[in-house]
């Protein structure tokens, strides 16, 4: 992860002349909303496969995977938003990020996007927005396909630094 | 500095690779697939390729095998960048003469320093 | 020497610091128990000598000079100068603490207090005294007996000329003055030479490789010169899609041999890539350059000591002298000189360093994860083969004995591998006497400990966990366990020292860690009265005195006194059995009122892979650890008895057993169909309690991942194991499932 904020975090040299550093988003879809993740926060995307459920969990975390011999937990993020657990099939995607040094899945409807933008055009996030869990948001971005909300993966799924 | 073309069907994983390499100094040529990899090789003459392996229309493995007969591919080296591990798609990816397997999640400074040693 | 090598070599030195330090703080405590032999004096004296000698190397002055003077002292006792008295011996303990102590201060760029070192600095330079030594006197005098001195001490010539001055003088040392000068020439050079053969196959060329790119970026790795091998082909003969030849690279780097081997790897599946050139040697040579501070000298006795018969011929081919960038008629010289020094003392380093080779951790993990995959692609096959056997007729019934034979080879393999990770308990027990002792002044107490089984091998996994827990338990004993002071132990007739044993043996497949002090037991009357205060039984509750003990493992459970500057950090005994059980461990507890109380601790021997059996509740797989099996049964309507609590029992020969239903534990969908299938667990706390399951699939070795890498602690789970199918399926922790199950009280847990 360090080497990937290393080489990424650094202004990017092709990106538009626009004011402030340029910061990098995945954005995927859920409910037909856009949701977005820091890209250097982003370890891969792969496809829905069934997860082995954990008991007496919250309903939003859908179970554990296999991710090539390690052990990832997968949170459905509609149901983290209030919304129904996701019939999750095949075209469903299962996003990889970092959260802290843990690894964690997220459920997603799909990805659409990365998208490049100016610091300085990320919007604060209005207190009484109707999109859920105002906290758990970074801020707002204005594109040209509509508003993408900035996810804050630490508040939404805080992760437990190992201790004795 | 090398002109690499990147390829994977993945938007953002393709994003990545290609970020990671131009901030090593590289030119970087993308494509989705393999087909359009293969039109690109030609029209780029890139010094290295680095392709994922499941993709639409023509996979990594398929467009190794194509490439090698392109006068621009013929000794051009090749990388597959992938999650599988599978031992038979290994064996393919001699086969069909891929200059080198790397397994996924990259480490952008492997890719970079790879780049420099093969290109 | 740039920065990063000097890194790089002090990484290497403070872990070989630690190893010294345990092997001194070892046999400080043998001297101070009084059983220690000649032996223990002459390796207590090589420990502190040998961090000296780094220590030297990288200028940590503090280390040194408080190195010294220890060194000095324990050269008076070996060469009987100086006698160790009880007094003496306590010095001695804590100047190895304070070695300890300075080394971490070395490690952390930090430095102490000189007034914290100054009192035990006096204290060793009067027995220096009255030694009837002056200091000039110091320098150790029977090197011959001692190959390892004279390399250590050249390590600190810079600093302690006037040592090495009179080591040069010392009769015995047969070399000294020469070889002082010589060496001192020769500073370290923290290269390498790695040779590498590189033998392409045919399609190297035609899959896009290009040697002369390989070369040049070889060189940025320190590639020195490059040789070819094989028979260039004539010219009408030549095909520039083949590639018949192959290289030797020779490379004189400063980097480790895993970075030849990460540039290297891209070509591995097309080219035949060898290290070539002793890798053991150089592993050794760099090891000894650390501890020595001279490459050569370490490379070339352990040479000698590897092969003490061929030496001689060794001397007479100085190209055969393992490469160590001296010249190499210095390491000839040593290699000639050296067998009689090993022939005199012939038991005295064999065991150590000849027949072991230093290897990364890392590596072996990943040989172990490695195995652990193949186990679950082995049962991937084994699973599959069952399915399509029985059509598959008589080639099936041969694949099937194949795959069995696979099995236990795979197993034996494992057992292999697992065992190169077993470490001796030592190296945690030897942590533990400094605890006691800072404890005992603390507290004002006098205590001693005692080891026992110390080489007891365990896997590396559990080593790592055990250091907190038995750091923990000893407190409590310390605090708690021993009678507040020497008075109060002599007003009941007992020795005015505690005595707290420590010990570890094997049984079975677990290992067995007992804990036991002298002191008062558990006092049962205020853990009870606590107990009730803070609600965790009620007053009724009549509770047998073993009840009444077990109550310190509770969590909340905590008597005021417990919150003492000792073991009132926030951990009570509850933390303790919780890191045990997490780690697929037990705690049991004996006290004796009046006479002491005994911890037992079994823990698995590996926390890498275990027996399981593979069980079907709902529509998931779980794992129940094999060694909780008791048996799996069929349940007769008639056995099982309906509480009025809502508690279902079953009866199982004449005994009533709690029944626990998983699916609902588990919170799984409940399958429609009736299910008759128990399975009874020993659960150690609880006594026996039998499981409704779904299926019972069979038992089989598991590979233990981590559950709390990437999420967290799951109560009544204690880790996860990827199946065949690439499934994970979740360990179950039957202790805790009762706790979920139950949620009762305490006293409801106890039957």
């Amino acid at each position: 992860m360090s080497e990937f904020a290393e080489i990424l975090d650094t202004p990017d040299k092709n990106g538009a002349a626009a004011t402030g550093p340029i910061r990098q988003y995945v954005t995927f879809l859920v409910d037909e909303r856009s949701y977005g993740v820091d890209i250097n926060l982003v370890r891969e995307i792969k496809q829905w496969t069934p997860t082995t459920t954990l008991p007496n969990q919250p309903h939003y975390t859908r179970g554990v995977l296999n991710l090539r011999g390690t052990i990832v937990p997968v949170h459905d993020l509609r149901a983290r938003f209030g919304g129904m657990l996701t019939e999750a099939t095949e075209v469903h995607v299962v996003v990889i990020v970092w959260i802290g040094s843990k690894t964690v899945g997220i459920l997603v409807d799909a990805v659409s996007d990365i998208i490049s933008v100016p610091a300085d055009e990320i919007r604060p996030v209005p207190s009484g927005q109707s999109l859920g869990d105002m906290s758990a948001l970074n801020g707002l971005v204005n594109t040209e396909n509509g508003m993408v909300a900035l996810l804050d993966l630490n508040t939404l799924f805080p992760v437990e630094e190992d201790s004795f | 500095m090398s002109r690499v073309l990147a390829v994977d069907d993945t938007r953002a994983l393709r994003v990545m690779l290609a970020d990671c390499l131009k901030k090593g100094g590289h030119d970087v040529v993308v494509a989705a697939d393999g087909v359009e990899a293969l039109e690109k090789l030609r029209e780029h003459r890139p010094d290295i390729v680095i392709t994922d392996l499941n993709m639409p229309r023509m996979n990594g493995l398929d467009f190794i095998e194509a490439a090698r007969k392109e006068e621009a591919g013929k000794t051009l080296p090749m990388l597959l960048l992938t999650t599988e591990t599978a031992q038979a798609l290994k064996d393919r990816a001699k086969a069909v003469k891929a200059t080198g397997w790397l397994t996924k999640p990259f480490d952008p400074n492997q890719i970079l320093s790879l780049v420099e040693q093969l290109a | 020497m740039d920065d990063d090598d000097d890194f790089d070599f002090q990484a290497l030195f403070f872990e070989e610091c630690n190893e010294l330090l345990g092997t001194l703080q070892e046999h400080l405590n043998q001297l101070a128990d009084g059983t220690g032999d000649e032996e223990t004096v002459h390796a207590a004296f090589r420990a502190v000598h040998s961090v000296k000698g780094g220590a030297a190397a990288f200028g940590f002055d503090q280390l040194i000079s408080f190195a010294h003077i220890f060194e000095t002292v324990m050269d008076l006792i070996r060469s009987d100068q100086l006698d160790p008295t009880d007094e003496i011996n306590q010095i001695l303990l804590r100047s190895g603490d304070m070695m300890e102590v300075l080394i971490e201060a070395a490690q952390t760029g930090t430095s102490i207090d000189e007034e914290r070192i100054s009192v035990l600095r006096e204290e060793l330079e009067d027995l220096a005294k009255n030694g009837g030594a002056s200091e000039g006197d110091d320098a150790p005098s029977d090197e011959a007996a001692d190959p390892e001195a004279p390399q250590a001490d050249n390590g600190g010539l810079e600093l302690f000329s006037d040592a090495s001055d009179d080591t040069a003088g010392t009769p015995d040392a047969k070399h000294g003055a020469h070889e002082a000068t010589e060496e001192d020439a020769n500073t370290p050079v923290p290269t390498q030479e790695i040779a590498v053969r590189f033998l392409p196959e045919q399609e190297f060329f035609s899959s896009g490789h290009d040697p002369l790119r390989l070369i040049r970026s070889a060189r940025s790795l320190g590639l020195t010169s490059v040789e070819v091998q094989g028979q260039v082909p004539t010219l009408d003969s030549f095909d520039p899609n083949n590639c018949p030849l192959g290289w030797e690279l020779v490379f004189d780097t400063d980097k480790g041999e895993e970075e030849l081997d990460a540039f290297f790897e891209i070509y591995s599946h097309i080219a035949t890539i060898e290290f070539i050139g002793g890798e053991q040697d150089v592993d050794e040579a760099e090891l000894s350059s650390v501890q020595d501070a001279n490459g050569s000298a370490g490379a070339g006795d352990d040479a000698a000591q590897a092969a003490p018969s061929s030496a001689p011929e060794d001397a007479k081919k100085p190209a055969a002298a393992p490469s160590g960038g001296a010249p190499s008629a210095d390491g000839a010289a040593r290699t000639a000189t050296a067998p009689p020094a090993a022939g005199d003392q012939p038991a005295k380093r064999s065991a150590g360093s000849t027949k072991s080779l230093r290897v990364e951790l890392s590596r072996i993990d990943r040989l172990v994860n490695l195995v652990g995959e193949m186990l679950i692609t082995q049962a991937g096959i084994a699973q599959k083969l069952m399915e399509i056997q029985s059509q598959a007729g008589e080639d099936g019934m041969e694949m099937g004995h194949n795959v069995d034979a696979m099995s236990r080879q795979l197993r034996e393999l494992q057992e292999s591998v697992m065992a190169i990770r077993a470490q001796p308990v030592k190296s945690v027990f030897s942590r533990m006497p400094r605890v006691v002792r800072d404890l005992a002044d603390k507290l004002g107490k006098e205590a001693r400990l005692t080891l026992e089984g110390e080489h007891t091998e365990v896997d590396a996994t559990v080593i790592e966990e055990l250091a907190e827990p038995l750091t923990h338990m000893l407190r409590n004993s310390m605090d708690h366990g021993l009678e507040p002071n020497s008075e109060a132990r002599e007003q009941v007739g007992k020795p005015r020292v505690g005595n707290i044993k420590l010990a570890a043996e094997h049984r079975g497949e677990r290992v067995i860690i007992t804990i036991e002090d002298d002191g008062r037991g558990v006092n049962r009357e205020r853990v009870h009265k606590k107990a009730i205060e803070q609600g965790l039984v009620s007053a009724e509750d009549s509770l047998a005195p073993e009840e009444v003990d077990m109550l310190i493992f509770h969590p909340g459970f905590s008597t005021a006194e417990q919150v003492s500057s000792v073991s009132g950090r926030g951990v009570g005994m509850d933390v303790v059995k919780k890191k045990i059980v997490s780690l697929g461990g037990r705690v049991a507890l004996e006290s004796n009122p009046g006479k002491g109380t005994r911890f037992e601790i079994t823990l698995p021997l590996t926390l890498a892979v275990m027996d399981g059996m593979t069980i079907v509740v709902g529509d998931q797989k779980f794992i129940l650890p094999l060694s909780s099996v008791v048996e799996a049964l069929h349940i007769d309507e008639n056995a099982r008895k309906h509480l009025p609590s809502g508690d279902v029992l079953l009866e199982r020969r004449g005994e009533f057993l709690r029944l626990i239903d998983l699916r609902r534990v588990l919170s799984t969908p409940v399958t429609e169909h009736e299910v008759d299938m128990a399975i009874v667990v020993d659960t150690e706390t609880d006594g026996l309690v039998a499981l409704i399951v779904d299926e019972l699939i069979g038992q089989r070795q598991i590979v233990l991942k981590s559950l709390e890498a990437n999420f967290r602690r799951v109560e009544g789970i204690s880790g996860a194991t990827i199946l065949g199918d690439g499934q994970v399926a979740l360990i179950l922790d039957v202790p805790s499932l009762l706790g979920m199950s139950g949620g009762g009280s305490y006293s409801e847990m106890m039957h």
